[in-house]
């Protein structure tokens, strides 16, 4: 038996591996990993890790010896230049891995804008992007972010915190469009201005001025010059997806198509994490969803397709993001039409924005406020009607706001199929 | 002086891992470094998951941060007194020789 071959050793691709042997799976695994460290958690990148709060080692994923004692073969610092699915190998530099399945776990990129390209211009992804952005964050140097998303605002938080002047520069009207609603935007952007951030709504960049290959200021059309000493361009990932087009597999919202089980369109090649677009079930809505949620749940799935146990990818998204002293927690995805109930007091810096569609709860937006989020893990999604006048009230518990029909609760089919 | 603090994870199962991490490191990023069965840790830290739920023994003391308190509300297995979140404990001397029981289940 060749065994499985991950492409991709990041939070999804570590999942899958890891769930392979916890399902007794006792096949060869082959971990293709992209970058030289071993694999690590992403998200304190951009906020413990970036502060010099937690060490490269602290944020691994797994201990130093995990992958050899659980026979995970691990590939550090490889590329897959091709997989075949005819022959089913996958090539590397110096030869081919033959695999009876495939997990394609190649994540994103992140965007770079043209024109931006210098020594002192930052985007920030992976490790390495990391540990650059850190060694040129100096107390009291100018950083200009290029994007209000929430890459750009935690790097902003942190830059901050630790002494840097900061200016976010944001396109559209309001901050973290794509993932947040309108009023907490605003709330966001409120709270970044009180701890000194900068932030350029609407704006638009008229060019970059550049002295001996830096950028050393960036002009906005309203006239404002923002010095910079370095600058973060935060403006989204793209997924990786080369090795499964030019496989033949199909895409779609730039993403590798998957179904349910995590399958591609070729035969015993399936797809997780960031690098996937796939019909959520919860919303009836075809996403691609950059998260650790995604990434870990997706790892679990295709473990229990390849090991025969079934069961299809049918989650209710969660997310997170660390900006200040806000911890931001967000259940479901926002659609449009919605109405949103606030639930708390905005001005305590605790509340949760709850978004309903008719008497249907489809998302729960929190600012400090992680009873609500944690419950709402639970009831986004679920059977039966919610009550969006009692969810006003802070006192009445959310989970008492949704008249449940009998059955069993939406947790239990987070996997579709697995044991609760 | 040595910064190695010792301590040891029981499984539900009863399987005793001993394990020493280094003063500051929190409980959940030393079992983990050491491979030790049973915290998951999804989300690495962050407060944010619920899956590195331990029941710490007295010389660790209860839950007094107010989100870890929420959190614990939420733990795949059941909630006692002495449940917490081992990514929010820090190794400090006085819990050499403190043995965390592990929940049968994270997710």
């Amino acid at each position: 038996m060749s065994g499985t071959v991950i492409v991709g050793a990041g939070h999804a691709g570590v999942q899958a591996a890891v769930s392979l042997r916890q399902t007794g799976y006792g096949e060869p695994i082959r971990l293709i990993g992209g970058e030289d460290c071993p694999p690590y958690h992403r998200p304190p990148l951009s906020k413990a890790m970036l502060a010099g709060e937690k060490r490269p080692e602290q944020i691994a994923l797994r201990g130093p010896d995990f992958y050899e004692r659980n026979g995970i073969e691990l590939f550090p610092g490889a590329r897959a230049l091709a997989l075949d699915p005819a022959s089913k190998t996958v090539r590397l530099a110096d030869g081919s891995l033959a695999y009876d399945k495939a997990v394609i776990a190649t994540g994103a990129g992140a965007r770079m804008l043209a024109g931006f390209q210098r020594d002192n211009v930052f985007v920030l992804r992976n490790m390495q992007d990391a540990l650059s952005l850190q060694d040129a964050l100096i107390p009291g140097a100018n950083l200009v972010i290029v994007g209000g998303g929430f890459i750009g605002l935690e790097v902003a938080a942190t830059a901050r915190k630790l002494g840097l002047a900061v200016d976010v520069v944001e396109m559209q009207d309001r901050l973290l469009t794509r993932a947040i609603p309108a009023a907490l935007s605003d709330y966001i952007c409120r709270r970044h201005r009180a701890e000194g951030v900068r932030v350029h709504l609407g704006a638009q960049i008229e060019r970059v001025v550049a002295e001996e290959g830096r950028i050393a200021s960036v002009a906005l059309s309203n006239g404002a010059a923002l010095a910079a000493d370095l600058v973060l361009i935060g403006v989204g990932n793209a997924p990786e997806i080369g090795l499964a087009a030019e496989a033949g597999a199909s895409t779609a919202m730039g993403g590798i198509l998957v179904d349910g089980a995590m399958q591609t369109t070729l035969p015993d090649v399936y797809a997780i994490g960031d690098c996937t677009a796939f019909d959520l079930p919860v919303t009836g809505s075809r996403v691609r969803l950059e998260s650790v949620q995604n990434a870990v749940d997706q790892g679990r799935t295709v473990a229990r397709q390849i090991t025969g146990q079934g069961g299809s990818y049918d989650p209710v998204p969660w997310f997170w993001s660390d900006q200040f002293d806000m911890k931001l927690q967000m259940t479901g995805l926002s659609v449009s039409g919605s109405g949103f109930t606030v639930r708390g007091d905005v001005e305590s810096g605790s509340f949760s924005l709850v978004e309903t569609l008719g008497e249907r709860l489809v998302a729960v937006h929190s600012v400090n406020a992680v009873a609500d989020h944690m419950a709402s893990r639970r009831l986004v999604g679920a059977p039966g009607r919610f009550d969006r006048s009692a969810a006003a009230d802070p006192d009445t518990p959310l989970k008492a706001c949704l008249a449940a029909p009998a059955g069993p609760p939406r947790r239990a089919a987070r996997i579709a199929g697995a044991e609760p | 002086m040595t910064d190695e603090i010792n301590i040891a994870f029981r499984t539900a199962e009863g399987e005793t891992f001993r394990v020493s991490g280094l003063r500051g490191a929190t409980v959940m990023e030393t079992a983990i470094r050491n491979d030790v069965p049973g915290i998951e840790a999804e989300c690495g830290g962050a407060c944010a998951c619920a899956t590195c739920h331990v029941y710490a023994p007295e010389t660790v003391g209860e839950a007094t941060d107010p989100y870890e308190q929420d959190m614990l509300d939420f733990t795949a297995d059941e909630r006692r007194p002495n449940s917490r979140l081992s990514c929010q404990i820090e190794l400090e001397p006085s819990m050499e020789g403190a043995v965390f029981d592990l929940p049968g289940v994270q997710v």
